[in-house]
Parts: structure tokens; C-alpha cells; sequence
């Protein structure tokens, strides 16, 4: 259910930018502290992208960005959920600090749900001035 | 025809961050905390509000209700004599399993933000989605209840993260069940050390006044 939201939230951030455009891929970063399951992305993605993809589909691809927080009282970084064996492997989580045993932190990198690129196909003619009307 | 790449560097989540903030905006403009308050279906939001606003003392809250359909809990609440909006998600949002911003927002213009302090919104049960999204509140608190077992922290870090106070319901049924409060709050620690936790039980009473007095606390926050 979760993926289906974020698969939704995706298209419609590709379809802004995709501007009427059939679009053929979309590349998205996502953070481990995120907890999306890709495979279930992907299967909610071809869903929802139906309305903007091209005839053969739209494809999603996605990077894994790791998960590292940084303790608020001594600066120790660390990573409080290692990436998994399989997507579906239980999190082992830590967000206290390994060396000082504060609570306190702020997430360097991990929380990332960003839609990095598209690919759109583009008319066969385009003639500079009609470009944005096709 | 050919293929062009377009660099588009978004969070998929930033246009619903940016009309939470402006729902944020028209609260604070009418002078109204508001709380966000998430659970599973079952752990007992309602029966909470119900305890806690039963005397609101000199505070004015009102309650918006998240359901995908009906108005089962807004009924339950309507004998506290508080004003309370109804959002359904289904068929309006698609039957969401969650609430976003902009269903929050289509319903401000039914909320009476000028006889309130304090606006609590209770979140359609689930302990997934209501986590990603941000709705234009001040304070973010789940209910869980211990029927729903101790891993749950572990289970749905995303929710435990995401929220300041867990408050730990039904501890009236402890001695029945084989829930390990111990680990439940090592669990919780784990994943949000910086959380706080009540313990109450909607049923006996007990820990309700402690409650109470957070949630109308809020409104002077």
C-alpha cells in the first residue's frame, strides 16, 4: 500500500516534467531508511504510469542511496540500517548513537525519494517554435 | 522520433510538502495547533479523543476524522458537543489509505478554525502511509495499542520515526497477554530514541488524565 502512494507521487512528479510527452523511463534515488520494497514499486509504477508512458511502457529505475546518520553530541556517523540481503530481509535498525548513546541526530543521506530523470520521446518534427505545443 | 532525457532532481513527495506548509500557514494565521494522530486500525484513537475531550476545560478543540468511508467515529464524537469534520477518501480520494495534504486542505474551508485552539486530526488506521505524509501539522503522536504484539516498533520503524509521543494503549490487558513491554520499548528505542511514551488504558482509566492534560496541553504549545 505504501508503494502504491509512493508509485503515484512519482508519475506525478514525471508527468510535470514530461509536459505531454510520452515518457519511456523514469530514474528515481531511493533511501534505505525509506523502507520501499522496489519490486512492489515497480509492479504499482506500471499502474499508475499508464496514463503518461509511451506505448511500450515506461520503465522505473531506481538507485539504492544508503542510510548514515550523524550524532548530534560527538559527530560519530554511522549507518543505521545496512542494506539488507534481499529487499524484503528485516531491517536491523540503531538510531542511537553507537559510541556515545545520544539521541540525538540528523540523517546525512537515506531519506531520499527523488525522481532524478526522465526519458520522454519526442515528436518526429520538431520545429523549434511548435515544440511546446505538440 | 527520439528520446531526450530530462533532468527533473524532485522529491516525489516535495508538492505534498508544499501545500502542507500552507496549510500550516492558515493554522498558525487562526491561532491553531494542530496534531496529526496515527495508529493501526483498532489501537484506540478514538475511544482516546473520546476520553480526553469529554472536559476540554477553557480549551476549544475540534476533531477532523479521517475514514476511507462512513462516519462511524465522527458519530461516536458527536455527544462531546466539539465541532467535528468528517474526510472521507473513498470514492473523493480514491479510497487513500492515508491522509495528504491536500485532502486536509480541501476540508479546512468545513473546519471552524476561528472557535478552536486546537485541531486534532485523526488519521485513517494504518501504520504505513500516514507516515510519508505530512499534512501542516505542529505535533506528529501515534497510539499503539499492546494487543497489536511487542515487534511492531521493529516492524514499522518508518511510523515509530516519524512521530514525538507513543502513547501505549489498552495496558489494562498486559496481564492477559504475552506482551513484552521491556522489549517493546528497547524495540522503540531502537528506532526512535528520542520518542516518549504514556501508558494508558482508554477501558480502565488509567494513565486517561496524564493524557488529558498532554493533548489540551498542545494548544499552548
Amino acid at each position: 500500500m505504501h508503494e502504491l502512494a509512493i508509485a503515484q507521487a512519482i508519475v506525478d512528479v514525471a508527468e510535470r516534467y514530461a509536459e505531454g510527452r510520452p515518457v519511456t523511463v523514469v530514474r528515481v534515488r531511493l533511501g534505505r531508511l525509506r523502507q520501499v520494497v522496489g519490486e512492489s514499486l515497480r509492479f504499482y509504477f506500471e499502474i499508475a504510469a499508464k496514463p503518461i508512458a509511451s506505448p511500450e511502457g515506461a520503465a522505473l529505475e531506481w538507485e539504492r542511496v544508503d542510510s548514515r546518520l550523524r550524532c548530534g553530541g560527538c559527530g560519530t556517523e554511522w549507518d543505521p540500517a545496512p542494506p539488507p540481503a534481499h529487499d524484503q530481509a528485516e531491517l536491523i535498525v540503531r538510531f542511537r548513537c553507537p559510541s556515545c548513546e545520544s539521541s540525538d541526530h540528523s540523517v546525512v543521506s537515506g531519506d531520499e525519494l527523488i525522481v532524478d530523470s526522465i526519458d520522454v520521446e519526442e515528436p518526429a518534427v520538431a520545429a523549434s517554435g511548435q515544440a511546446g505545443e505538440a | 522520433m527520439h528520446q531526450t532525457t530530462v533532468k527533473v532532481a524532485e522529491g516525489a513527495l516535495d508538492a505534498n510538502q508544499t501545500i502542507a506548509e500552507a496549510n500550516r500557514a492558515d493554522f498558525d494565521r487562526a491561532g491553531v495547533r494542530v496534531l496529526n494522530l496515527m495508529s493501526a486500525p483498532g489501537a484506540g484513537k478514538t475511544s482516546l479523543l473520546e476520553r480526553a475531550l469529554a472536559d476540554t476545560g477553557d480549551v476549544s478543540v475540534g476533531v477532523l476524522e479521517g475514514d476511507v468511508r462512513g462516519s462511524l467515529d465522527a458519530n461516536r464524537l458527536s455527544h462531546l458537543q466539539i465541532p467535528v469534520t468528517q474526510i472521507n477518501t473513498d470514492p473523493a480520494f480514491g479510497g487513500e489509505c492515508h491522509l495528504d495534504a491536500n485532502m486536509v486542505r480541501s476540508a479546512i474551508p468545513q473546519i471552524p478554525l476561528g472557535e478552536i485552539d486546537l485541531l486534532v486530526v485523526e488519521n485513517i488506521g494504518n501504520l504505513v502511509c500516514p507516515a510519508e505524509f505530512r499534512i501542516g501539522e505542529d505535533a506528529r503522536w501515534m497510539v499503539s495499542s499492546v494487543a497489536e504484539g511487542e515487534d511492531k516498533p521493529l516492524k514499522y520503524p518508518l511510523m515509530f520515526r516519524s512521530c514525538e509521543l507513543v502513547v501505549i494503549n489498552k495496558i489494562d490487558l498486559l496481564p492477559h497477554l504475552d506482551f513484552d513491554l521491556d522489549r517493546y520499548l528497547a524495540g522503540l528505542d531502537q528506532v526512535n530514541p528520542s520518542a516518549e511514551t504514556l501508558q494508558v488504558s482508554a477501558r480502565s482509566g488509567e494513565g486517561i488524565e496524564a493524557w488529558r492534560q498532554r493533548l489540551l496541553g498542545l494548544a499552548s504549545s
